[in-house]
């Protein structure tokens, strides 16, 4: 496990049905790579077509996030997403978004994403993969680079 | 005009001038830092913009950077801002940044392929976004830049644009 990360999801895993064919090989790799890190989570089969949600809850130094897994084998995409664990009040998005334009600058692989409509803070990775293989480094490299965006920048995220 | 005396036997590198060549691009290679970037200039809808497609073979990871041909003033960045992070909520590969020090705009899409390689469609994704992103959201950005336009106003008449994707063909330029 991370020094920095730790999950705290309770639900455990939930048994998740894979196709005989290669469809699902993504979803067993994330699972994989979640299981060697002794995290909890739970897989969501949505009603498209070989697409599933890997959901979790990761503290990020001080920042309790859900974390989704979201794997798409029919678009060939993947993607990591990190939420915040609060909404910023409507008086303070302003600067709250002037503070995570100068975040995102800095950022090479994870980019901020802020929900004017609500507040909602979230840190995303996501990759079209078509022709290649997700790896189980690039998945630790977008899982990191989200996560380590949450703890870097979220703790002082309230003033620009 | 390509420069042929700079070390490209890396991996990233390699497929990346594949790509440019196959699709006939115009472009310049550099190196820094162990950062081997092929530059270009390319010429879209709304603009013409110069980019770069970064290969760092030695961190497994590869980005396109475009690169608006304006500054923001310093007085509009906070709306551009708004404006901005508007529309990169919207977008699933790569995001705009604006360096609120200088008003400096640019379109980014990045991978990391460790421990796997990158594939030529990998490539035409994250150029496609890099560049269509900044170029969709061009219009809106000089209206709030130059032309007093709101952010909110500005970002709404993008989404309608942006759920009429344009089909007109890229055209790149040296």
């Amino acid at each position: 496990m991370s020094s920095q990360t730790e999950s705290t999801e309770s639900a455990n895993t939930m048994p998740v049905p894979l196709h005989d064919d290669a469809s699902g090989a993504l979803l067993a790799k994330v699972l994989g790579y979640l299981d060697e890190l002794d995290w909890r989570y739970s897989v969501k089969t949505l009603e498209e077509e070989r697409h599933w949600r890997v959901t979790m809850r990761v503290v990020a130094r001080v920042v309790l996030c859900r974390t989704i897994f979201d794997i798409d084998d029919v678009r060939q995409r993947f993607g990591v997403v990190a939420y915040a664990p609060f909404l910023v009040p409507e008086d303070r998005r302003e600067a709250v978004m002037l503070y995570l334009t100068r975040a995102n600058y800095r950022l090479y692989l994870a980019k901020f994403e802020f929900d004017f409509s609500d507040g909602e803070i979230s840190t995303v990775c996501n990759v079209i993969h078509e022709d290649a293989e997700v790896s189980v480094q690039m998945i630790d490299r977008m899982r990191s680079s989200v996560h380590a965006a949450m703890r870097d920048f979220m703790p002082t995220s309230t003033t620009p | 005009m390509n420069t042929e005396n700079i070390s490209m036997t890396t991996p990233i590198a390699d497929a990346v001038r594949q790509y440019l060549d196959h699709d006939q691009w115009h472009y310049e290679v550099s190196e820094r830092q162990g950062i081997v970037m092929f530059g270009a200039s390319v010429t879209l809808p709304n603009g013409q913009f110069r980019c770069s497609f970064d290969a760092d073979d030695d961190n497994e990871r590869f980005g396109v950077y475009v690169y608006a041909p304006i500054f923001i003033p310093e007085d509009k960045r906070l709306a551009v801002a708004g404006y901005l992070t508007r529309v990169n909520y919207t977008r699933y590969l790569g995001k705009i940044e604006m360096d609120l020090d200088d008003g400096e705009i640019r379109s980014v899409a990045t991978v990391v392929v460790d421990g796997s390689y990158l594939s030529q469609p990998m490539i035409e994704s994250l150029e496609t976004a890099a560049h269509f992103n900044l170029n969709d959201a061009y219009p809106g950005m000089l209206a709030v830049a130059f032309g007093d336009l709101s952010p909110e106003a500005a970002f709404d008449t993008y989404r309608q644009r942006d759920e009429k994707p344009s089909e007109t063909e890229v055209e790149e330029s040296a």
